[in-house]
């Protein structure tokens, strides 16, 4: 029987539970009833110590170690797991449907197709969700799947090829193609959060090499790391009605202090003054809103999400 | 006799951004996004994103950016491109020859 092997990169055990419920839920069933031989891996980016296997039944682990050192080491690495197919899926991607992903498994039978990507970025195939065929994939010069900075000499105005975009590239010019899910059909089938884990290894590392008040300026200076922090907060709405837990704690115990505390996300959005700024971390925050709704939906919750906008343009 | 230029030193707290930096300059906490180093001392502090063309890095936090030159005497790899433009994992040695 082919063996099919999900896998995913985290850093924290909370956004993994979440992960790993929608996985089991969705996913699992569905490419098993393709007469598949199913696995679900987790590689543990950091923190491997507060991964309980009793949370995650029928999870196999890996940890950083020579060969797999951080999670851009992970995907080659895996690339040499026992597998016939890969399915890697980043840690805050969520597909709702498991057989509307499963139904796109015959393309592989396609041997010109090495991959399906469910999830584009800027409309190319990307690696957030993507189902490789190994084979293809082992046949690329290593490492295959690592980004890279390419034209360092013309530094800051170089590429910088994404995981995974150095491998797509290399598939084409062998002839091999991706199957590429169009955004408006992938945002119908998957609810996709971005750098929830990114702000929250960033609020470690900044603090913890230049200080608080660094990460602060951090914030003020990228109004990006706020549409993140609001990700996490409606991530974590979902989790603690599932699991009566608090999500993204900091070293205090404190929910979203390993993020943003509600507190924090309202103190700094209050200070956020122009109008584009402001209307364009809004559009985000009604994307979010409607991701996290519909994928607690297929949990069968209801959720309240706290306004966080200031008063006079809060619209979710 | 010829003056020695005055020591720039970067200090904990202090955010720098789209800035270049020489030889005459210490960082001892500052954090550094997108910007250039040449030549002086990085002995603490966060450098992300940038251009690390030549001088010792000796500790601090190294994230992200593309370790051109220099010497890699101490510190924290937490990833980031060496010249050829490879990635570099956590806990290596930008200046090692790749594995």
């Amino acid at each position: 029987m082919p063996r099919l092997l999900i896998s995913s990169p985290h850093r924290y055990p909370d956004l993994a539970r979440l992960w790993h419920r929608s996985v089991a839920r969705e996913l699992v069933p569905a490419f098993a009833a393709l007469q598949l031989d199913v696995e679900v891996n987790i590689f543990c980016d950091a923190n491997a110590e507060q991964f309980e296997p009793r949370s995650f039944p029928d999870v196999r682990f890996t940890r950083s170690g020579p060969g797999m050192r951080d999670f851009m080491e992970f995907y080659d690495a895996t690339l040499e797991a026992p597998c016939d197919f890969l399915l890697f899926i980043d840690a805050d991607t969520f597909i709702l449907d498991g057989s509307w992903a499963a139904s796109y498994f015959s393309s592989l039978d396609d041997p010109r197709v090495a991959a399906v990507s469910y999830v584009p970025r800027d409309g190319a195939p990307a690696i957030f969700a993507l189902l490789c065929r190994v084979e293809s994939y082992r046949a690329l010069p290593r490492p295959a799947m690592a980004c890279r900075y390419e034209f360092p000499e013309n530094w800051p105005h170089g590429a910088n090829p994404q995981p995974g975009d150095v491998a797509a590239r290399e598939l084409a010019k062998a002839g091999q193609k991706i199957v590429n899910v169009g955004q408006e059909e992938s945002s119908r089938h998957v609810a996709q959060f971005r750098s929830t884990t990114g702000i929250r290894s960033s609020r470690e590392q900044i603090t913890r090499a230049a200080g608080n008040s660094v990460f602060w300026k951090m914030i003020d200076m990228c109004p990006e790391y706020l549409g993140a922090a609001y990700d996490n907060l409606v991530l974590g709405r979902l989790y603690e009605s599932l699991f009566r837990e608090p999500f993204a704690v900091d070293s205090a115990g404190v929910a979203l202090g390993g993020s943003l505390t509600v507190d924090e996300m309202r103190q700094a959005l209050s200070g956020v003054c122009d109008a584009d700024r402001l209307e364009t971390l809004r559009r985000g925050f009604r994307q979010s809103h409607d991701n996290i709704l519909r994928l607690a939906r297929r949990e069968g919750v209801e959720l309240t999400i706290p306004s966080v906008l200031p008063e006079a343009s809060a619209v979710v | 006799m010829q003056n020695a230029a005055k020591p720039l030193i970067l200090l904990s707290g202090e955010l720098h951004t789209n800035k270049k930096f020489g030889p005459e300059t210490i960082n001892r906490g500052a954090a550094l996004f997108e910007c250039e180093w040449d030549g002086g001392v990085f002995e603490s502090g966060l450098f992300v994103g940038g251009m690390f063309r030549s001088g010792r890095f000796a500790g601090g936090t190294f994230l992200g950016g593309i370790f051109w030159g220099g010497s890699w005497l101490d510190g924290t790899w937490e990833g980031g491109f060496d010249r050829v433009g490879i990635y570099r994992s956590r806990g290596d040695n930008p200046t090692a020859p790749s594995s």
